[in-house]
């Protein structure tokens, strides 16, 4: 279980970006956290694996405080927790099995040739069999997400965090990777944390889902309430049930 | 105009070493050049402010050293590193004379240049392979130079280019190479053809310099689609 313990993040300049947000993660979950741009989502999710430190509040994981870890520890612990970015993050100079290999060599600083069996069997599972010796400039967009699952799958995370994985793609590519995503969670328990501005990727693949604006929580809840029963403002206009400037 | 076989058989061999000993000083010193302004490039991107591990003070201050450096005219910094010079290689003259001072040049040069091949690698794929778990030297190892290596690699052709001309300076004070053989022949002896042919020669290293390094960049550049060819 991740725990998000009044989290605050303010960046030089007077930013506040997050102003204690309290989120509780349930295992198996797929959850979603949504907003407009700027509202800190981003930010909330890098604190979550540390690539940005939380000004203040406490990151706790299987009731292990984490938000403090350097070194070796916050190395490992990056490792359960896989991430996936909507510019899909992966390097350009290698190819798609090299990419999926990559969580390898930073564990053991070595890729044995049982880790590219199994990177050519993820890349199997996300669909790209045939693409293990491609270079992401040969690949669409959606194909290059799907990579980028693979490597995020590499390590067997217990978490998945996917920040607006699926904004820079077209209506068939956000199917399938929704579609794979959800396919992950049934298949491996994989808790998935999904960051949005689309109600309709919410709606499709997340059980709880969280608003942000501000950095700030307005509501949270199972999704099926908050699509039946939107109590504010922000809630409502991303649901188009109220237009923006209401 | 004598005629060629007649010059070449006077100035062949003389200008043969030439070329040998300005190739030498060229490639060697660079050698030296990019072992070290590797290192310092790569820990000026990795301790500067925005860096994985930013040390402010000590990114400013290594940032001032290589600017002091880079400013310092070569002809200025070759007398000046003399004592150093000769401590090092027993000699200020020659092909080994001058390298000394054409490492110390040549390596904030490049120390730059690496520094801005990396920066120009897109900022989320280095924070993917952080997010993997990767320690910074894994992350400089494995991502961020084997990405910016095509941008390395046309940078090789600026470095040596500039390094081919400090030789030519270097020339002026004993140092050997085509540079030397263009002074002494073409400046205090008049002979002007000699100096011709030095300057064709200088001019077709620098162009194989320059094609070698581009087919190479775009060779091993996977950024763009590789039938197409590059910009
Ligand atoms: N590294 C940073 N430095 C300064 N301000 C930042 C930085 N990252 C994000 N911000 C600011 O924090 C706020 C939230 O940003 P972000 O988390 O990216 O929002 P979202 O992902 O919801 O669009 C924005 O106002 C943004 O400009
Ligand atoms: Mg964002």
């Amino acid at each position: 279980m991740i725990s998000l313990q009044n989290i605050t993040k303010h960046y030089p300049g007077g930013i506040h970006a997050l102003n204690g947000v309290s989120i509780d993660i349930d295992d198996g979950d797929i959850f979603g956290i949504i907003g407009i741009s700027g509202a800190g989502k981003s930010t909330l999710v890098r604190c979550v694996n540390l690539l940005e430190r939380p000004t203040s509040g406490r990151v706790i994981v299987d009731g292990q405080d984490v938000t403090d870890l350097t070194g070796a520890a916050l190395r490992a612990y990056r490792r359960r927790v896989a991430m996936i970015f909507q510019g899909f993050g992966l390097l350009l100079q290698k190819t798609a099995l090299d990419n999926v290999c990559f969580p390898f060599l930073a564990s053991k600083g070595r890729i044995t040739d049982d880790d590219r069996a199994k990177a050519k069997e993820l890349l199997a599972r996300v669909g790209l069999a045939d693409k293990a010796n491609s270079y992401p400039s040969q690949l669409s967009g959606g194909q290059q997400q799907r990579v980028a699952i693979a490597r995020a799958l590499a390590c067997d995370p217990e978490y998945i965090l996917c920040d607006e994985a699926t904004s820079a793609l077209d209506p068939a590519s956000t199917q399938l990777i929704l579609d794979l995503l959800h396919q992950i969670n049934k298949e491996t328990g994989t808790t998935i944390l999904v960051i949005t501005h689309s109600m309709d990727v919410v709606e499709r693949i997340c059980n709880n889902v969280t608003v942000l604006v501000h950095g700030r929580v307005v509501e949270q809840g199972p999704v099926e309430r908050i699509f039946a029963d939107p109590q504010d403002e922000t809630t409502k206009a991303l649901l188009g049930r109220v237009s923006w400037n209401a | 105009m004598p005629n060629l076989s007649e010059f070449f058989a006077n100035y062949g061999n003389l200008l043969m070493q030439g070329t040998i000993d300005t190739l030498a000083m060229v490639f060697i010193s660079s050698g030296f050049a990019y072992a070290l302004g590797l290192i310092v490039g790569v820990v000026l991107y990795v301790t500067s402010p925005t860096g994985h591990h930013p040390m402010p003070l000590f990114n400013a201050v290594l940032g001032w050293v290589v600017n002091m450096t880079r400013s310092i005219p070569f002809i200025i910094l070759l007398v000046a590193l003399m004592p150093f010079t000769r401590a090092l290689v027993h000699t200020t003259m020659g092909v080994v004379g001058v390298m000394p001072p054409l490492v110390v040049s040549a390596t904030p040069f490049v120390a730059r240049m690496i520094e801005q091949s990396l920066s120009e690698v897109p900022h989320d794929s280095i924070e993917a392979a952080e997010a993997c778990g990767a320690s910074i030297p894994r992350i400089v190892w494995s991502a961020l130079l084997p990405e910016a290596l095509p941008s390395i690699v046309r940078g090789v052709s600026i470095t040596l280019i500039s390094v081919l001309g400090y030789t030519a300076i270097a020339g002026a004070v004993g140092a050997g190479g085509l540079g030397d053989i263009a002074i002494r022949y073409g400046y205090y002896r008049y002979e002007d053809e000699v100096m011709v042919v030095t300057v064709i020669l200088l001019i077709v290293l620098v162009q194989i310099i320059q094609s070698t390094c581009d087919i190479i960049a775009s060779h091993i550049d996977h950024r763009k689609r590789m039938h197409m060819s590059h910009e």
